[in-house]
């Protein structure tokens, strides 16, 4: 099955073989490159790169994120009551 | 006749668990045995090591507030031991059978073994511990005006929307004691730990409690969460962790998060004691002024087991239900509605 992968529209399938790499830059950045093979839905091999950076602020947590409340007008906003 | 199940092969099935089901008392007594030659194992850095993936599910099943007949009396005798534990092999025959006599009755529940099983019996009349009676305190009088949503005990269910449902159904959140309670399946808590942190992976929601160690302050109290913000330390080798800045009046402290919904002065101590190889001691203490007359404790063993590990956790894939409920309402009012006019 053909699934949305990411939010650029990219594909990915059942086949879809992604190798993470987290390389430490220095103390504060990540590079990250993933590369996806997918010989089903893609020609050749491709790879990302990106940076991750440190929160470097006193106390920095990661927050929770609920994200149904907001797409439930969307899922089921035609079975609501009227 | 190819499924039927035969009086021989029953009895060879049978003969397999007596040879295989220890008795409870004889398994208690060898893990008592293997937990007195056990040491806590420490981390490179020195905290107690709790890492693994751990299940509730021995106590599944086990009710949050006691019956009555049990009174003042928390765990089973071992002769009831005994017959939990012939329950669970029986429970066990049950599940190997993939498909139902002819003329059984069925009703549109999945089959037994798709759920979660507990491998050995659970010791406890109640999962409530402390007041004495095993039961949840009385609730203030604000707090009984609560409204207590559709698939989280509600008696008198409406749907006219989602929000009629509980934050569990909706796929939102069980809240942090529903997370571990045991339920029929989901129970599965992985914790990771590193310096300064331990973090608890939860199976169902796939919640991932990020718990800072050592004296580090709560969030602002505007800051506000459904599993609200955790702070642990090491009091010895039990982890001890306080979670405040909950949102109010999302879910309740039943299972599945169900029950009254709890309020934003709820305060959570759970305690983490790991009691040999294979087994941690898990305690909460609620406190909520705004809900409960008094605080109450909840305590319950969960283990590693072979094996187990969480599965990824997909719920609206196939969450018919609230269509189901939803769509089923809206055709029942039109029905309605067509009858009325023909009058």
């Amino acid at each position: 099955m053909v699934r949305a992968g990411d939010r650029s529209g990219n594909f990915q399938t059942e086949n879809t073989h992604v190798v993470e790499r987290f390389t430490l830059g220095d103390a504060d950045h990540i590079n990250y490159e993933p590369t996806i093979v997918d010989k089903t839905i893609y020609t050749r091999p491709w790879r990302i790169g990106t940076v991750f950076y440190r929160r470097k602020e006193k106390n920095a947590q990661i927050n929770e994120f609920k994200c149904v409340e907001f797409v439930e007008e969307l899922i089921y906003g035609d079975l609501k009551k009227k | 006749m190819r499924f039927r199940v035969s009086i021989a092969a029953l009895a060879a099935v049978a003969a397999v668990f007596a040879l295989t089901a220890e008795p409870a008392i004889g398994q208690s007594a060898k893990a008592a045995a293997a937990a007195k030659s056990w040491t806590q194992p420490k981390t490179p850095w020195g905290d107690p090591d709790l890492q693994g993936t751990w299940t509730s599910d021995d106590c599944i099943g086990t009710p949050l507030n006691r019956p009555a007949n049990f009174g003042e009396r928390l765990n089973y005798t071992e002769q009831e031991l005994v017959q939990r534990q012939d329950q669970l092999a029986r429970q066990k025959q049950n599940d190997l059978q993939e498909t139902v006599t002819p003329d059984q009755q069925v009703g549109t529940g999945p089959p037994g073994h798709w759920g979660e099983r507990a491998r050995r019996p659970c010791k406890q009349t109640s999962l409530i511990v402390d007041p004495p009676n095993g039961r949840t305190p009385d609730l203030l009088p604000e707090a009984r005006t609560r409204r207590i949503p559709e698939g989280a005990g509600n008696n008198t269910p409406k749907a006219d929307s989602w929000e009629d449902f509980s934050y569990y159904i909706r796929c939102i959140s069980r809240g942090v004691t529903g997370s571990i309670f045991p339920v029929i399946y989901g129970n599965g808590q992985q914790i990771v730990q590193a310096p300064g942190y331990v973090t608890i992976l939860q199976e169902m929601v796939h919640e991932a409690r990020v718990i800072p160690l050592g004296g580090r302050p709560h969030a602002s109290p505007n800051v506000r969460s459904y599993m609200g913000d955790p702070r642990g330390r090491w009091e010895g080798n039990t982890l001890v962790v306080e979670t405040t800045n909950f949102l109010g009046n999302r879910t309740g402290i039943g299972l599945n998060g169900g029950g009254t919904p709890t309020s934003d002065a709820l305060k959570l101590t759970e305690r983490y004691t790991r009691t040999g190889p294979d087994e941690i001691r898990y305690e909460v203490t609620i406190d909520d002024p705004k809900t409960f007359m008094q605080p109450f404790k909840v305590t319950f063993p969960i283990t590693q087991e072979t094996g187990y590990q969480n599965f990824e956790y997909a719920c609206h894939e196939g969450n018919y239900a609230m269509f189901d409920s939803l769509s089923g309402a809206r055709a029942r009012e039109k029905a309605a509605a067509e009858a009325a006019k023909k009058k």
